[in-house]
């Protein structure tokens, strides 16, 4: 039995290592799994990667992705920008704050952190370039609030969690709410010392009311989307799948014929490289459910748990080396495969010592999505990077500050659950 | 070296024609799976009711489709996610041999997942989907389907690497200086 964990162990280390993408790492490492065992025919192998992908509440993430690309093909990613720019544009560090504010409104229709971060870069760090801010420090804060992005519904690692925790999507998506807010605060008090300390960017006067006007008119069709997704799921109008298509459809005729700015035959190659995305994402999940299988014949998740319960009953000790264990392997492990893989192990754990679920949810996927801005897999980092063409150690290294602020952030949630549990509990979710 | 940059030339022809297809049938699939859910939603506040029993049914499957083909064209163009923090760290011929024992794993893998997917295929011939009753064959067969199209990627890759058109793991990451 120890040799075979062993085995698994080194397997999955030097497939990952060696660069093997985390998904074919996980069947590889199944796959030589099974082989020593040489008990369980190999058709495991591509029947756990059906299985672990044939589910109508995942189509929530093809289409959320699709929904996402769709609208910013549109150019509503201008619209949002220029709305933030009017209610934030002023402050000290102005275009910082646009950047934190545009993001957290980009998460209300994006579902992923890569996402915002390439869409908001591409139009911000130049701007803040030209605008008399460090570019290293531009593209810092383009990927420290894209991190938001997932944790503001809609948000692709929520839906991936709530099914492998089965709790509810909409409930864990309310969640986040507060817990984004509470980020992009933060974020923004850093950006405004920091803009105060080096001097950047250049005074704004206060936006004028019809400046406001032209700009909020411009930004409704963006801002709609969130509301019909979160009141069709909260209204039980529809699932979180369909509400997803929904959002499609309405990007769909936003870019086609109110706006204008999508034409028909802009459409295949735009859904064909969603498509990909969505690839990358499912075949992890398809991949992480082999694994997950011969975790659980190995009782890997009962160990755990065991240990981890005599180790400490208390649920603020067990909540502070949750953070501190997924902090680390946030900066190893990409999202998606870190909470299919871990949330079965941590969730009966919570559970027993009493931890809300959505509570617990929301602090796991904080975590994780702290791990898009920490290297060495700071997926967010990569993206400023090619956008703004800058030095990634200095980049790691101007990203310190906002890494700090939203480690903060998220102790501040972890254990006050008023910020996760208050906006859920409003509409009934406990 | 005539023939070999002619094979070269003829194997990029192939795989461009492959990405082709690739490209409209993900197009198509995934343009019926809206439509499918899209019309599931429409009809449930119409006077019809249940107009499609098989709607979600036929999305679902359709959607493992999608994941199966697409993964192959993100394999070849290298957007899965993967750590090349250590690799990164070789001498660029070390980087170039670990590149190439990747896509090796990566082949041996997909080998297996085509024999086994494709067996396990053959034997769900006597089984039916609950909606359509179609054999459960058509949405297994998508496993080990998605899993040529990976092999063949690989060894493109591969063969690509042998003849000097050595191209990085994950280019997302390495444009400009952005790997560590």
């Amino acid at each position: 039995m120890m040799s075979l964990d062993l085995a698994l162990a080194v397997t999955f280390a030097v497939t990952l290592i060696s660069g093997v993408p985390v998904a074919f790492s996980l069947a590889l490492t199944s796959l030589v799994f099974l082989l020593i065992m040489g008990s369980v025919p190999l058709h495991l192998i591509p029947q756990r990667i059906f299985t672990g992908m044939d589910s109508f509440p995942v189509m929530a993430v093809p289409f959320f992705i699709l929904a996402g690309d769709l609208m910013n093909a549109a150019g509503i990613t201008e619209k949002i920008v220029r709305f933030a720019s009017v209610l934030v544009g002023h402050i000290r560090g102005g275009l910082a704050h646009v950047n934190v504010v545009a993001s957290m409104f980009f998460a209300g229709v994006s579902g992923s952190a890569v996402a915002d971060a390439a869409a908001l870069g591409s139009i911000l760090i130049p701007a803040m370039e030209e605008d008399g801010y460090d570019k290293t420090f531009a593209a810092s804060v383009t990927a420290a609030a894209a991190v938001i992005g997932p944790i503001i519904p809609p948000s692709i690692p929520v839906v991936i969690y709530a099914l492998s925790g089965s709790i509810s999507i909409g409930g864990l998506f309310l969640a986040g709410v507060l817990p984004g807010v509470l980020i992009g605060l933060g974020l923004m008090m850093v950006s405004y010392v920091l803009a105060r300390r080096h001097n950047y960017g250049h005074k704004h006067p206060l936006a004028t009311l019809k400046e406001f006007w032209d700009s909020l008119t411009g930004a409704i069709v963006p801002l709609f989307m969130p509301l019909i997704i979160m009141g069709g799921i909260l209204g039980g109008i529809f699932t979180p799948t369909e509400a997803s298509c929904v959002a499609v459809a309405y990007a769909i005729v936003i870019g086609l014929f109110v706006l204008k700015t999508i034409k028909l035959r802009d459409l295949p190659a735009i859904v064909y490289r969603s498509m990909l995305i969505t690839s990358t994402i499912l075949m992890v999940m398809g991949c992480a459910n082999i694994f997950s299988w011969i975790l659980g014949t190995q009782q890997i998740p009962q160990a755990v748990g065991a240990a981890l319960t005599s180790f400490t009953k208390n649920p603020y000790v067990f909540l502070l080396l949750v953070n501190l264990f997924l902090l680390v392997v946030g900066c190893f492990l990409e999202g998606i495969a870190a909470i299919v893989l871990i949330t079965p192990i941590l969730i009966p754990v919570a559970q027993a010592l009493g931890i809300s679920q959505l509570h617990f949810g929301m602090v796991v996927i904080m975590n994780l999505m702290i791990g898009l801005i920490t290297p060495p897999l700071g997926l967010c980092l990569f993206v400023a990077c090619s956008v703004a063409k800058v030095d990634f150690t200095q980049l790691i290294r101007a990203s310190y500050p906002f890494l700090l602020v939203e480690i903060v952030a998220l102790f501040i949630v972890t254990y006050l659950p008023f910020f996760t549990l208050f906006i859920p509990n409003l509409f009934g979710f406990r | 070296m005539q023939t070999q940059s002619h094979a070269l030339r003829s194997l990029d022809k192939g795989l461009r024609y492959l990405d082709k297809i690739m490209f409209w049938a993900i197009f198509i699939l995934a343009a019926i799976m809206f439509l499918m859910v899209f019309l599931q939603v429409i009809m449930r506040y119409s006077f019809i009711t249940d107009p499609f029993s098989f709607s979600e049914e036929l999305a679902r499957y359709l959607m493992v489709w999608i994941v199966c083909i697409g993964s192959a064209g993100a394999y070849s163009q290298g957007m899965h996610i993967g750590v090349n923090l250590f690799t990164g760290l070789l001498p660029a011929a070390g980087q170039i041999w670990v590149a190439r024992l990747v896509h090796m794993a990566v082949g041996g893998l997909m080998g297996v997942i085509i024999f086994e997917g494709g067996r396990l295929s053959y034997f769900l011939a006597n089984q039916f989907s609950p909606a359509m009753e179609i054999k459960m064959t058509w949405p297994y067969l998508a496993v080990p389907v998605g899993a040529f199209l990976i092999l063949i990627q690989a060894a493109a890759l591969l063969i690509k690497g042998f003849a000097g058109a050595e191209k990085p793991l994950n280019p997302q990451e390495n444009k400009g200086r952005c790997s560590p």
